[in-house]
């Protein structure tokens, strides 16, 4: 359950949970036997192994043709079909190559498409209960009346 | 799409052929829209339809993302293994049985949360579509419209608008491709008499419940009740 701590002006605090709304599931995919079956998300293919990657290894798109012909340069045989469980989103470069630092810019466009304004984009913190404690109050309460 | 193939090609030209057409060079093909068609008092009413996108009325806002040399980055996905790098569309989804073993999607049945198998639906696409039922303006606000079309036809469609005017609001099950769950359709006019169909689904309220009490454990006997008093600085 996600938590946001919250207090007024004058320190009076409390934490706030937050729990979603499972939605039910409205359609249950079975094979012939009735059972339940399971999805999972499978490599298919890498960057490593794409169009511009064989172009570069193979010195160019008319001999990619011929090493698609003689083999199977655009599969690896290893880790295509696997299951991915825990994946990452990453920004990547035009080299294909993971960027870790990273300045992101708003550009406000026009219906018609063209640009309106262009700013630094800003990034709301987050406010989900961290490392902040609640704050001792200072009173003192009576057992019969908490 | 079409592929000018000549028999003096060589397979490796047919590859590179097909290489280029994949990467979009060349290639000139024009999808047309198929109509949707109505049958309304006895009338078959094609109609194009225009898609009405908050975009358009407002503008839009882009996220531009620049490495430190001020190149343009892209999203991508990296596999658990922490080296495979997957581009969009590097992945895709499969069923598999209790045992693992892969199906084809073919293979599977459809059911309720009851077990009952699921009829699929045609696409709305498929033949003309009946309007018969009429919706009240409560029926419609409890839906959760997702796509909004403009409308328009060449046909004869006069008597449809007039009932429209009206306020009459039609409703119909309305499915784009086909499938298991269709989508509720609702054909009404704007103040202008602009004509719109809205397409969305009922909107569930979902009563999550009371607060529930924490349970309170009981007091031992004998504890300490001489100290009245709960001191919150030693929690």
């Amino acid at each position: 359950m996600g938590t946001v701590n919250i207090a007024n002006s004058k320190g009076r605090d409390a934490v706030v949970g937050a729990q979603s709304v499972v939605k039910p599931m409205r359609v249950r995919w079975v094979d012939e036997q009735g059972r339940q079956i399971q999805s999972v998300r499978l490599l298919m293919a890498d960057l490593s192994h794409d169009l511009a990657a064989l172009e570069a290894r193979a010195g160019g798109r008319d001999k990619i043709a011929h090493a698609l012909i003689d083999g199977d340069p655009e599969i690896d045989l290893e880790t295509f079909g696997s299951v991915l469980n825990q994946t990452s989103r990453v920004f990547i470069n035009p080299d294909g190559q993971i960027v870790h630092k990273v300045r992101q810019f708003e550009i406000i466009k026009n219906p018609d498409g063209s640009e309106r304004e262009r700013r630094p984009r800003k990034v709301a913190q987050p406010n989900g209960a961290t490392e902040t404690r609640l704050k001792w109050s200072g009173k003192l309460m009576k057992k019969k009346d908490v | 799409m079409e592929f000018a193939v000549e028999k003096t090609m060589q397979p490796a030209d047919i590859v590179l052929l097909l290489l280029t057409q994949h990467a979009g060079i060349g290639s000139n093909t024009i999808i047309m829209a198929k109509p949707l068609v109505l049958a309304f008092g006895g009338v078959e009413i094609p109609l194009a339809r225009a898609k009405v996108e908050r975009s358009d009325l407002y503008g839009f806002v882009d996220v531009e993302t620049l490495d430190e040399k001020g190149r343009k980055c892209a999203l991508a996905t990296l596999a658990q293994d922490g080296k495979s790098i997957i581009p969009p569309g590097g992945t895709a989804f499969a069923s598999l049985s209790p045992e693992g073993n892969w199906l084809e999607k073919k293979s599977l049945i459809p059911t309720d949360a009851q077990g009952n198998r699921i009829a699929p639906v045609a696409s709305s696409y498929a033949g003309p579509v009946n309007l018969e039922r009429t919706a009240g303006i409560e029926e419609y606000l409890s839906h959760d419209i997702r796509a909004v079309y403009q409308i328009s036809s060449e046909g004869n469609w006069g008597a449809l608008l007039d009932e429209l005017k009206k306020g009459t609001i039609y409703a119909f099950p309305y499915s784009f491709r086909g499938g298991l769950e269709p989508d509720a359709g609702f054909l009404l006019v704007a103040a202008d008499g602009t004509p719109f169909l809205a397409v969305g689904s009922a909107t569930k309220l979902e009563f999550v419940g009371l607060e529930q009490s924490a349970a309170v454990a009981e007091e031992e006997e004998g504890a300490d009740e001489g100290d009245e008093s709960i001191d919150f600085g030693m929690m």
